[in-house]
């Protein structure tokens, strides 16, 4: 049994590590980071506007708790035309504000971010490589609006900058960015001032001529995408979604993919090795836009960011299993050890410490229970049951509010309460099959 | 002296490090400053690391946390079982035989 594990492990580690350790992937995963302090802000804010502050939702409308009628003592026409709902109104477009910088310009943000740090793995100047990124896609974007009376305005359609745009910019970032970097890199076009001058005139000088010819290239790709109209669409994104995009967000959202992510994932994970860390591409490219999709009211994916961190709860299943059944006092130790960090969906005290790690006997619950959750959620928000993941939380959320606001709805907590018990029952009959074996083992191999 | 940890959010490594602290402040080493952070921060930390230790989860990056330390300090996976067990001394010990 050793040597199928030892040489599994010979064939994942290296892939991991080529995976994980990719700079081009690196510097996405960085570039996502970097984002989710907004995404989360900005989701705060729409659980403010949409949830809370709504004048006929969950807290102030009849259909729900009905606060607002509490308040004004009217409801219906007087309702719709009294100062408290245009309180409310005006507090909604306060909140709507900052939801826009999380969600509806997210892949601009993106391309900032991106291409920042696609400057730095590739050896460029990492701001002035981010700013002519920005460019490009601005280039890349259609820059009028035809209002509803047929006239044009100079304007930009947010439609551009959101969530459906997140492969534009991973791809507009990628070759403007290496485009830039190359350019700067090449002597024979840089402009060199003497030495007399200010070091930072001297550097805007130095990328002038990149700019220009990234620039100038990412026009005309532009101009001829907009003059041939490949399937109708004059735009990049456009172009992108349609081919691109919009199959890839329908493939992944099958049943099939998901259980196939999530088997990975988990597989990584029993190894020892950041399951999430090495699939961070996958989650990046198309459940994280699904998330943001939701969120914008665009979509109602069920396989998203949130679903997924919402069923990390699955080792909380092997905790209390092992409270209930464990006659071993070395994983009763570990538990209770590992107990706090898991109250946060932290495992990997538990992972290593039990170890679930390298584990034989836990390795069929381990990747069989967060399955099992996969398709008990995908059925249960199939059905209707339960809403789809909207709202963007921490992943450190513990279970039941986790579920509970990124859902919107108390059925989201209900949900993992369920799968805990799915998994409590799923881990039990192992926790009692490693009670046979003796503690002994264990300490073996500690010496 | 500094005592980097680092792992994927600089969540679970964050746990071991009160845990050093602790031992730390035992054995009498008042100037021990020790840290966890994520992986992807560490960049900008590497120059004043004396030591820099990986959490064994993304033990796959060692090669590549080597590079971005650029021979600054030595780098070393954590043993897993102190890890899981949250052994603070043991791991102090470790990282204090590392720097020498």
């Amino acid at each position: 049994m050793d040597s199928v594990i030892s040489r599994f492990e010979q064939v994942m580690m290296p892939l991991a590590n080529k995976i994980s350790g990719n700079r081009y992937l690196l510097a996405m995963r960085d570039a996502f980071s970097m984002l989710l302090p907004f995404i989360i802000v900005g989701s705060f804010f729409g659980i403010i506007e949409w949830v809370v502050l709504d004048p006929w939702g969950t807290i102030m409308g009849e259909d729900g708790l009905n606060l607002g009628q509490a308040l004004t003592g009217l409801s219906g026409e007087a309702y719709k035309a009294s100062g408290f709902v245009a309180v409310m109104q005006m507090l909604q477009g306060l909140c709507n504000n900052v939801v826009t910088v999380g969600f509806g310009i997210f892949s601009f943000l993106l391309v900032a971010a991106f291409s920042y740090r696609l400057g730095g793995i590739w050896g460029g100047d990492k701001f002035a490589t981010a700013l002519t990124s920005m460019g490009a896609f601005i280039i890349m974007t259609p820059q009028q609006v035809t209002g509803k009376a047929g006239d044009v305005m100079g304007a930009f359609s947010l439609d551009y900058f959101g969530n459906k745009a997140v492969l534009t910019s991973i791809i507009v970032a990628t070759a403007a960015s290496w485009l830039f970097v190359k350019l700067s890199k090449n002597e024979k076009i840089r402009i060199k001032m003497p030495d007399t001058v200010p070091p930072a005139v001297s550097k805007s000088f130095a990328v002038l001529v990149p700019v220009f010819i990234t620039l100038s290239l990412f026009t005309v790709f532009a101009t001829i995408l907009s003059q041939a109209q490949f399937l109708d669409k004059k735009a990049l994104n456009d172009l992108i979604y349609a081919v691109i995009q919009a199959p890839l967000m329908g493939f992944s959202q099958g049943i099939g993919f998901s259980i196939l992510y999530q088997g990975i994932v988990w597989f990584f994970w029993w190894f020892g090795i950041h399951g999430h860390n090495v699939t961070a591409a996958i989650q990046n490219m198309v459940y994280m836009p699904a998330q943001l999709a939701n969120q914008a009211g665009d979509a109602a994916y069920i396989f998203s960011n949130g679903f997924f961190e919402a069923g990390l709860m699955h080792i909380m299943g092997l905790l209390i299993a092992i409270f209930l059944f464990s006659k071993r006092d070395s994983w009763r130790a570990v538990a209770k050890l590992g107990f706090p960090a898991m109250l946060f969906n932290i495992q990997e005290p538990i992972a290593f410490g039990l170890p679930i790690v390298l584990n034989p006997i836990l390795l069929v619950p381990y990747i069989l229970a967060p399955l099992a959750n996969t398709v008990v959620g995908w059925l249960a928000i199939s059905a209707g049951l339960v809403p789809v993941f909207k709202y963007v939380v921490p992943w450190t959320m513990p279970l039941f509010f986790g579920g509970t606001i990124g859902t919107g709805s108390v059925m989201g907590g209900v949900l993992q309460l369920v799968w805990l018990l799915m998994d409590i029952v799923i881990y039990a009959p192992f926790v009692i099959a490693a009670n046979k074996m003796k503690d002994e083992e264990i300490d073996e191999e500690e010496s | 002296m500094n005592i980097y940890l680092v792992c994927n959010a600089g969540m679970s490594t964050s746990i071991l490090v009160k845990k050093m602290e602790e031992a730390a402040e035992k054995k009498g080493l008042a100037d021990t400053h020790i840290e966890a952070f994520s992986v992807e921060v560490l960049d900008q930390k590497a120059d004043t690391a004396d030591v820099v230790l990986l959490g064994p989860q993304i033990r796959h990056m060692l090669e590549d946390v080597k590079k971005i330390v650029a021979g600054k300090c030595p780098v070393e996976v954590i043993d897993m079982r102190d890890y899981g067990m949250i052994r603070g001394e043991k791991v102090l010990d470790k990282a204090l035989k590392l720097v020498g």
